[in-house]
């Protein structure tokens, strides 16, 4: 079906800087049509401890519980992280595998090793803290003015949200001085995947159930970019999988007995194929005034074929986050456009 | 003049993309949220914060000579508009 390929090709899952990075709130329907930047490393509240400084996360969504141990986080010259995932299948139906999902381990027991890093320009602190007494009294001035009582003024801290709230002319001027807008952001990042899957098949000649074990493994890479003076994001992802699937599930006739009876199975007929991905892509997010954008363009190395997916997001939820929109996608085996709604978690160039 | 290990801790919200917390002019080095830095204690000293990732996250800061608090900063949070976040801070030991 040419819906496949097609939803195999939008729902490439970067991990990028939000991306393999920082974590967000679990989803109870993780649809991979609907799975942004960063929503593959997802964290839940089900569990969150830390202990050693060492955070473990445990989490279930419907179709697999994971653990977690990470981020390990490094704030140094450039900002890292790490984490180790391992991952199980919930209910394990052997040929449930989501049709068109990006994920071909969705049904194997794996561990993930996923490192990010973001490398960025910092502005030595020394002129801004010469500067912070002069900060301080014009956020004062400035809340005061918006009918902030004295107290309430001088207990605001001198960061960029009350800046821009209370003395917004000073918002670029405070920025330039952490930062140096000059030079590019960049993050890139790698995932390294293994895992364990167990078939259970129909033996073509014997009519024998049959258990085959398979090994799934894959990797991905990619590469952010925020150029200098822009806040819009190009992203660069491949992806490889060495994922299985069932074969083709069928009814056999078994051989009729002396009283007659004859005794029919169901199941996948021979051994699982193979389900080898290969997935290049390069997306694109920019918010438009209170629109944002999100295009990809997504090139099946296997299946040779490329498809385009533009979610236009302008919906927001009570808290004022990005959540909902239109998804337009066309693609080069069916040649068929689609329209349609699209909901996320939220959208900003880092998710 | 004395000098004592200042221990910081800090709390970004989940999808803070990446942080950065230096003392005058001298990066705190971060491991899990956690670092520490040496400091005189007959001076005021200058906490600096560099936050970035999509509008409201953010990230609050505590600073601590043993089980004594000498510099708390609330939630600071990515402005709205802007992918740049950060702020300072004077303190005393």
């Amino acid at each position: 079906m040419k819906l496949t390929t097609f939803a195999v090709l939008l729902c490439i899952c970067f991990s990028g800087p939000g991306l393999a990075g920082q974590a967000e709130p679990q989803k109870p329907l993780p649809s991979t049509l609907l799975t942004g930047i960063g929503e593959a490393n997802q964290r839940s509240p089900m569990a969150d401890t830390e202990a050693s400084r060492i955070i473990l996360q445990a989490s279930q969504d419907t179709s697999k519980a994971t653990i977690k141990l990470g981020p390990e986080t490094f704030s140094n010259k450039n900002f890292s992280n790490f984490t180790l995932t391992a991952s199980a299948p919930v209910s394990k139906a052997s040929d449930t595998t989501l049709m068109g999902g990006t994920d071909g381990f969705a049904n194997a027991f794996t561990l993930q090793l996923s490192f990010s890093q973001f490398v960025v320009h910092r502005r030595d602190p020394e002129e801004i803290i010469s500067r912070l007494d002069e900060f301080k009294k014009k956020i004062e001035a400035g809340a005061i003015s918006k009918g902030k009582s004295e107290a309430e003024a001088k207990a605001l801290v001198v960061g960029a949200d009350n800046i821009h709230d209370y003395d917004p002319a000073d918002a670029v001027t405070f920025r330039e001085l952490l930062w140096d807008t000059e030079s590019s952001i960049n993050v890139w990042g790698f995932g390294l995947t293994g895992g364990h899957q167990s078939f259970s098949y129909l033996s073509q000649g014997s009519f024998a159930s049959m258990t085959a074990n398979k090994v799934p493994y894959g990797g991905n890479v990619y590469w952010g970019i925020i150029p200098s003076h822009t806040m819009e994001l190009f992203n660069f992802s491949y992806e490889y999988q060495k994922a299985f699937l069932d074969s083709k599930t069928t009814a056999i006739v078994g051989p009729t007995t002396a009283s007659g009876i004859s005794v029919t199975k169901t199941g996948p007929l021979g051994l699982p194929v193979d389900n080898d991905k290969e997935l290049g892509a390069l997306e694109f997010r920019r918010m438009f005034g209170s629109i944002g954008i999100d295009p990809k363009v997504s090139y099946d190395f296997k299946g040779k074929v490329w498809a385009v997916d533009i979610p236009i997001m302008f919906l927001r939820d009570s808290k004022g986050n990005l959540t909902g929109g239109l998804d337009l996608a066309l693609d080069d085996k069916s040649h068929q456009f689609t329209a349609g709604l699209i909901i996320r978690s939220g959208f900003g160039i880092f998710k | 003049m004395t000098i004592v290990s200042v221990d910081f801790t800090v709390s970004p919200s989940t999808n803070l993309q990446s942080f950065w917390i230096a003392v005058d002019d001298k990066d705190v080095q971060l491991r899990n949220n956690f670092g520490s830095i040496p400091l005189d204690d007959s001076k005021s000293h200058c906490l600096v914060w560099w936050l970035m990732g999509n509008p409201g996250e953010n990230m609050a800061i505590q600073g601590r000579v043993g089980s004594r608090v000498v510099v708390n900063i609330p939630p600071s949070a990515v402005p709205v508009g802007d992918i740049y976040g950060g702020g300072l801070q004077s303190f005393n030991i």
